[in-house]
């Protein structure tokens, strides 16, 4: 029935779409949109007409294709950058052609990606990527309806300066909402976890942005704000097993007090792009509501009518996406809103007795931070046992923070007390989020138990928040500073860890 | 019969040879003749010179003989065969005769070839009487009439041929030398002036006179004007001078004579020569001329070329020579450092010294050598007056000066003061974790020396020079601070390592602080080296530059690689930024690698801009947007110590409360000043004017200064000179002065008179009756002015006496403050050295005695403590741990060199615990000492040479 359903709106939609033949560079842009490059290129060489336009377009695959510096030299004339679209397009060409020449290029040409590094450090990364990358893409595939054309193409750069000069996206709203990854121009531009000091879940970052490709294409780029981010929250744990600390009514319960608490930013309120909020918090709230939203609504229409609206969006456009919505689902984004907001406000708080058993807050941060920033500093000195006593102090303040648990664990191996290790990682539960550090050393306490299927999550989930932790690249094998510890045997996780440990000249 | 036949062959040549003899000569006549008249046409349009009328010149020659070689051909021809012999000579003349002969040959010459027509030898008969019937003077007649009309053409051209010579001879030759011209000048020289002379004027810059010059060979400077003068041998020739490719024209010179003025710019080879058409008719004689150029100055430069580390040098000495052959215009000491170079001029000179001698010095911190990365070469560059080119520039070899490693200094001090908060974190450990199994006795005991020597530590990094460099002074002072915290020890009730904690937190904030500071420091400057890359590998992609441009870029990539390593040390933001500029720099070299320089020079120019902007790789307020950290870990947010944040605070609660002091100081002192300026009235002004009229009266009989040093005389000159200079003061109101010029005069009065009474030599003697005159009105004007000044001081106490009763006020508020201060400075995290405290401290005294003294309307007491305390106040203040009083000062002294404004009026005196920074102080204000005349500063410097006094 589904599949009927899905016929017949294809047909429906190709005969209104046949009826109106667009202009010859609309169909070069659209295709363009929908990384479709080798059409696009096809048409470029069959089509003549306005060749201001024609030369844009072409200019604009150059910079789809990753191929700046070419499009740097189209857009070299002045009566392309005459024009707002044409400066635009020709400044971005130049800030992306100096952040990309010579990167270093790596190709998976059995899974169809292409990884452009800044810098050739993060190549011991590129298999994890490669992976991660793959199985994001047919997972997102699967739940869209509809497959990107490879190569899937991926930017790793090495700090907010060069996201923002490959991607266009301004640096101070970059470092403002602190965005670690953008989808544009028909690939991933994605920060290196090496950037970020204290890492960052990259796989789902990237599953994240593989998802907006994904919408993009299918509904070359018509498909509203809210609808990207809050279907790319949505698919970017979807391709993956679930993990310890995944939260799935996060969305819900950050939405529901921002919502009481007069913080809602709201569906129609997003502006260009999330990563161009004003603060960090609105930012936060915004992916809360979005998420919120797409879940309640699939919810409630089940989830092949995002395949429907999609191809909807895609056939017949329009400064609005409410006739779409109306046609598949029924209502408009404000009956939808209502709904989404009377169900919030509906849904119960949480049970008052959670309160108690939930991992206790940070109690004093002053002394939380004086205590792990001493630890850290007796610990770099050797003092690994005068160490352990500040962490602990850190810990009374803050007995639920992995971090501090990591760091004592780490500390209670330095000296050799292996049962105070273990005390020191404290159970899972009681812990208010993941940490890397902490997850490589239960890694290491797990498969010292023999539970190596429960050790490798660990390890896995480590490397997907701090890969360039020494003790996570090296699972768990935690050294003093200038002593030595034994590699992994995993080749790649090898490669990893000495990177981690001695990083290239 | 036979015998009187004749032979019709020899009869016809016969006809022939009296034709040949009448008209041979006078073809030959008039051949000459044609010929002669040709040539002299020929001369006279060849003399144009150009190609068409050279062409047309000769085509009449070759025409005229074209004309007589096809006659003689003609002729030839017609006289071989009997028939055209017939007809040319018989047939024109008489016809029928002519037809009759004609007839006849051919009857014969059928006969001997056809039988039939007859018999041959009748035809000869036949042939042979009507030969015989041609009467002699018919062919001899005619041959006469064609000879007379050539000799008469021969004539006629002769005539015009000598005619058209006889004009103007020269013209003829002339224009035959024009006509075998080849390559367009004539093959025959000619004499085209007379009474030639060739005469130098060198360039004016030289300010050599013009002078004669041998026209066989000379030599003249580069740039002289060559004047040829002469007199036409021949007029309405248009005569050039010419070096053979250049040519200059001769004008009249107003009389009969001509000139041509010739730029010298090279060797030449001068002609004179006339000019027709395309063709040069030169003189025979040339006229050699060596241009000798103007000389590159010659610059020495003592010492060079050499090399010089900019970290060993407080200041490089540039003596230099310069001398050229004519004059020196400027003088520039230049200064190039890769693509860069700044010229500044040392002499601007006005071109007529020959050898200029001076030296410059260069300061170690001089903005250009502190913001370079690549060595730096330093010449002196002279440029001469020569006007032609704009001047001539001579180099001096160079003295390379190397700067350090970019960020090599703040590496060197990040590790200094690492290693100083790594001793406070070893005693932490101590605190934290004794040894195993140690008395406890012993560790009380081992206690105290222990926290002694770490606080000494901690005290000793902050006067050691790092690099060459101080620690900056806010942060050393915070420093000390800490230390004294440290020495301290532990407050009571406290945990048993709280006091260590606090200070190893306090110390590695404000290293760590430094430490981002720096490496934003640095990076900007590596931001310049990779600019530097960037442009050098744009260079390169110019095939002709390439290898200039790829070493420039190789060298600039040094740079970078060494400032990458030094950024990484400085952990934090240096080890991220370091971090960055590596993999960068891996990126720049895999474009080089592919002879890619377009992309090497984008990946440059993209890690200029990131290193100009010096901020973290990730910096998000809220940790990122973009598949969240829902539920992820934390790290500290809060900052584990604040104290480096307090010290700053409480620094600039010290610097507003030294300035507000400065300021009410500043306001007595200008009200005490009112006061005494109201209170000198103008009947009092009237008044001192009569006595100081009294005064000058009653000395002068004394002698004139002049005599012997030491006699008598001398004394009563000195004092008679003191007298009048206490008249002087006396008629300005200013009675301090004037008592103290009265009481000199005084003292010499009675030298004087003792040297009288009991003299040595005749120089000891002086009117005793002039000398008790003067002594006696000196002594009474004495008396008047302290009664004066008691007046004036008594009436000025009187208006000023509420103004110093708010003074006091405000000064015990400000001291009370101070109080607050310096409980604060002491106890709390962020705490002053000692020094400081002890300064301040005084201040405090100094501060309570001057409101006391201004209470009670002391106005001059009052005034002398607050001084007091102000000066104690700029000891005991602090800088910021961001601010650095040697930077500031080494800038301000950078701007006053280079001719700016730079007054430091913000800088800090260096309290006695800083050592180093303290003897460097006094040393530069005792140089100053010796310099300063007045000015803003002075009172400052004056208060601070009186605490160097105590």
């Amino acid at each position: 029935m589904r599949r009927l359903a899905l016929v017949l709106a294809a047909v429906s939609l190709a005969v209104t779409a046949a009826a109106s033949t667009p202009p010859p560079a609309r169909t070069i842009s659209d295709a363009i949109t929908e990384i479709d490059l080798e059409r696009a290129r096809h048409l470029l060489e069959v089509t003549t007409g306005d060749a201001t336009a024609l030369a844009l377009e072409r200019a604009r695959l150059s910079i789809y294709a990753g191929d700046c510096d070419a499009a740097q030299a189209q857009l070299s004339s002045p009566t392309l950058t005459e024009s707002k679209e044409g400066a635009s397009l020709a400044a971005l060409a130049k800030s992306c052609a100096r952040a990309t020449a010579a990167g270093f290029v790596m190709e998976d040409r059995e899974h169809g990606i292409t990884l452009r590094l800044q810098d050739d450090a993060d190549r011991v990364l590129a298999p994890y990527l490669f992976r991660t990358a793959a199985r994001a893409r047919d997972a997102v595939a699967a739940d869209v309806g509809i497959e990107l054309i490879k190569p899937l193409r991926i930017d790793v750069v090495r700090d907010l300066f060069s996201l923002s000069a490959v991607s266009g996206l301004p640096l101070t709203a970059a470092e403002t909402t602190g965005t670690l990854a953008v989808a544009r121009w028909g690939r991933v531009i994605f920060l290196s976890p090496r950037a970020t000091p204290l890492g960052f879940p990259w796989q789902d970052t990237l599953a994240h942005e593989i998802t907006h490709l994904v919408v993009t294409r299918a509904s070359r780029d018509r498909a509203p704000l809210w609808l990207q981010e809050g279907v790319a929250k949505r698919e970017e744990t979807r391709w993956r097993a679930a993990r310890p600390f995944d939260d799935p009514t996060w969305a819900d319960v950050l939405a529901r007090n921002a919502f009481f608490a007069g913080r809602s930013v709201g569906l129609d309120k997003l502006g260009p792009s999330i990563a161009m909020l004003p603060t960090p918090e609105a930012a936060t709230t915004a992916f809360a509501e979005v998420s919120s939203f797409v879940k309640f609504w699939l919810g409630e229409v089940g989830p092949s009518a995002l395949e429907l609206l999609l191809l909807d969006l895609r056939a017949t456009g329009g400064d609005s996406a409410d006739p779409a919505l109306k046609s598949v689902s029924g209502y408009d984004l404000g009956e939808w809103n209502a709904l989404w907001r009377q169900n919030l406000r509906e849904t119960p708080p949480r049970d008052p007795r959670e309160e108690v058993e939930r991992p206790a807050p940070i109690k004093d941060g002053l002394k939380f931070s004086r205590g792990t920033r001493l630890g850290d500093l007796l610990l770099d000195r050797g003092h690994a046992e005068a160490a352990r006593r500040e962490y602990r102090g850190a810990l009374e303040a803050a007995p639920s923070e992995p971090s501090v648990h990591w760091r004592l664990a780490r500390a209670g191996l330095l000296v050799g007390d292996t049962a105070g290790f273990r005390a020191a990682l404290g159970p899972r539960d009681k812990l208010r989020g993941a940490d890397g550090g902490w997850l490589a050393l239960e890694s290491r306490a797990l498969r010292e138990d023999g539970r190596t299927a429960e050790a490798a999550e660990a390890s896995e989930h480590a490397l997907a928040l701090e890969p360039y932790l020494e003790d996570v690249a090296c699972e768990g094998a935690v050294r003093a500073t200038g002593g030595s510890a034994p590699l992994p045997a995993d080749a790649d996780r090898r490669a990893l860890c000495e990177s981690a440990r001695t990083p290239p000249p | 019969m036979s015998a009187a036949r004749m032979d019709p062959a020899a009869a016809l040549e016969g006809h022939a040879s009296a034709w040949r003899t009448r008209v041979k000569p006078a073809l030959r006549v008039a051949f000459w003749g044609a010929l002669f008249a040709a040539i002299v046409a020929a001369g006279a349009l060849g003399r144009r010179g150009t190609l068409g009328a050279r062409l047309g010149a000769l085509s009449i020659v070759l025409a005229v003989l074209a004309v007589f070689v096809a006659r003689w051909l003609v002729e030839r021809r017609s006289l071989e065969r009997r028939d055209r012999l017939v007809r040319r000579l018989i047939l024109s003349e008489d016809r029928l005769l002519g037809e009759k002969v004609l007839r006849a040959l051919a009857l014969k010459e059928r006969a001997e070839v056809d039988p039939s027509v007859g018999s041959s030898e009748l035809a000869t008969v036949h042939l042979e009487r009507t030969l015989a019937r041609i009467p002699p003077e018919l062919v001899a007649g005619r041959g006469e009439r064609v000879a007379r009309r050539f000799r008469s053409a021969a004539l006629a051209l002769s005539v015009a041929g000598a005619v058209g010579v006889g004009v103007d001879p020269p013209r003829t030759i002339e224009g035959l030398d024009v006509l075998v011209a080849r390559h367009g000048v004539a093959p025959l020289d000619m004499v085209w002036l007379e009474g030639m002379t060739l005469v130098v004027q060198p360039p004016p810059y030289l300010r050599i006179p013009e002078h004669h010059l041998d026209p066989q060979g000379a030599a003249a400077p580069q740039g002289s004007l060559l004047v040829v003068r002469g007199t036409p041998v021949r007029s309405g020739r248009r005569l050039v001078l010419s070096d053979g490719t250049r040519e200059v024209p001769f004008a009249t010179d107003g009389s009969e004579g001509v000139v041509a003025r010739f730029p010298l710019e090279r060797d030449v080879t001068l002609r004179v020569a006339a000019r027709f058409g395309d063709v040069l008719v030169r003189e025979p004689l040339p006229m050699p001329v060596q241009a000798v150029p103007d000389a590159v100055p010659l610059v020495v430069l003592e010492g060079a070329p050499r090399q010089v580390e900019l970290e060993r040098i407080d200041r490089l000495d540039l003596s230099y020579v310069a001398a050229d052959d004519h004059g020196l215009r400027e003088i520039d000491l230049v200064l190039r450092s890769g693509g860069r170079e700044e010229r500044r001029v040392l002499e601007k000179l006005d071109g007529q010294s020959r050898v200029e001698q001076g030296a410059q010095g260069l300061d170690v911190n001089d903005t250009f050598l502190r913001r370079m990365f690549l060595p730096v070469a330093v010449t002196i560059e002279a440029r001469d007056n020569d006007v032609l080119e704009g001047g001539r520039w001579g180099a001096s070899a160079a003295i390379t000066i190397v700067p350090p490693a970019v960020g090599a200094l703040e590496a060197e001090r990040f590790k200094l003061l690492a290693e100083a908060r790594g001793g406070l974190v070893d005693f932490l450990a101590w605190l934290v974790e004794p040894p195993a199994g140690a008395d406890p006795k012993a560790l009380e005991q081992e206690l105290g020396p222990r926290r002694t020597a770490t606080a000494k530590a901690l005290k000793s990094a902050t006067e050691r020079r790092p690099g060459g460099q101080p620690v900056p002074s806010g942060l050393a002072s915070f420093l000390r601070g800490q230390a004294r915290r440290l020495e301290d020890g532990q407050p009571k009730g406290a945990a048993a390592n709280a006091r260590a904690e606090e200070v190893v937190l306090a110390v590695d904030g404000a290293v760590r602080a430094l430490a981002m500071r720096d490496a934003q420091t640095v990076a900007k400057r590596l931001g310049d080296a990779a600019e530097e890359a960037a442009d050098g590998y744009a260079e390169a992609q110019n095939p002709e530059k390439t290898k200039h441009g790829t070493e420039r870029a190789t060298v600039a990539l040094g740079v970078l690689d060494i400032g990458a390593e030094n950024l990484l040390a400085l952990e934090g933001l240096g080890g991220d930024l370091g971090s960055v500029t590596r993999g960068e720099l891996r990126r720049i070299r895999r474009a080089v690698g592919e002879k890619s320089y377009l992309h090497a020079e984008l990946a440059a120019r993209h890690l200029a801009a990131r290193l100009r902007r010096p901020t973290p790789s990730f910096a998000a307020a809220g940790g990122g947007v973009e598949g969240g950290r829902h539920g992820a870990s934390h790290e500290p947010s809060d900052a584990p110590s604040q104290a480096d944040k307090r010290f700053d605070e409480l620094a600039q609660e010290l610097g507003d409360l030294t300035r507000e002091h400065a300021a009410l100081l500043d306001q007595v002192e200008r009200e005490l000043e009112d006061a005494g300026n109201a209170a000198k009235t103008d009947d009092l002004r009237r008044e001192a004017a009569e006595h100081a009229e009294a005064l000058r009266e009653a000395v002068r009989d004394l002698p004139r200064s002049g005599a012997r040093e030491g006699s008598g005389r001398a004394a009563a000159g000195l004092a008679r000179d003191h007298a009048q200079a206490m008249a002087e003061r006396l008629e300005r109101l200013d009675l301090s002065a004037a008592a103290e010029s009265g009481r000199t005069a005084r003292g010499l009065v009675d030298e004087a008179q003792k040297k009288t009474l009991a003299p040595e030599t005749s120089s000891d003697l002086t009117d005793p009756g002039a000398l008790e005159r003067a002594r006696a009105a000196v002594e009474k004007e004495l008396a008047w002015v302290e009664q004066a000044r008691e007046a004036v001081e008594r009436n000025a106490r009187e208006r000023v006496k509420n103004s110093l009763n708010e003074a006091a006020e405000r000064e015990r508020s400000i001291e009370r403050r101070l109080g607050e201060m310096s409980g604060r400075a002491s106890q709390s995290e962020a705490s002053l050295p000692e020094s400081a405290l002890e300064q301040l401290g005084k201040a405090r005294g100094a501060m309570k005695s001057a409101s006391s003294e201004l209470a009670q309307g002391h106005g001059e007491q009052g005034l002398q403590a607050q001084r007091e305390a102000q000066r104690l106040l700029e000891q005991g203040g602090s800088e910021r741990t961001t601010e650095d009083s040697n930077a500031q000062q080494r800038e301000t002294h950078e701007g006053s060199r280079r001719g700016g404004n730079g007054m430091q009026t913000r800088a800090q005196v260096p309290g006695a615990d800083d050592q180093h920074r303290a003897l460097e102080f006094r040393k530069r204000v005792l140089e100053g000492l010796g310099q300063e005349r007045g000015g803003r500063l002075d009172p400052a410097v004056r208060r601070y040479a009186e605490g160097l006094l105590e």
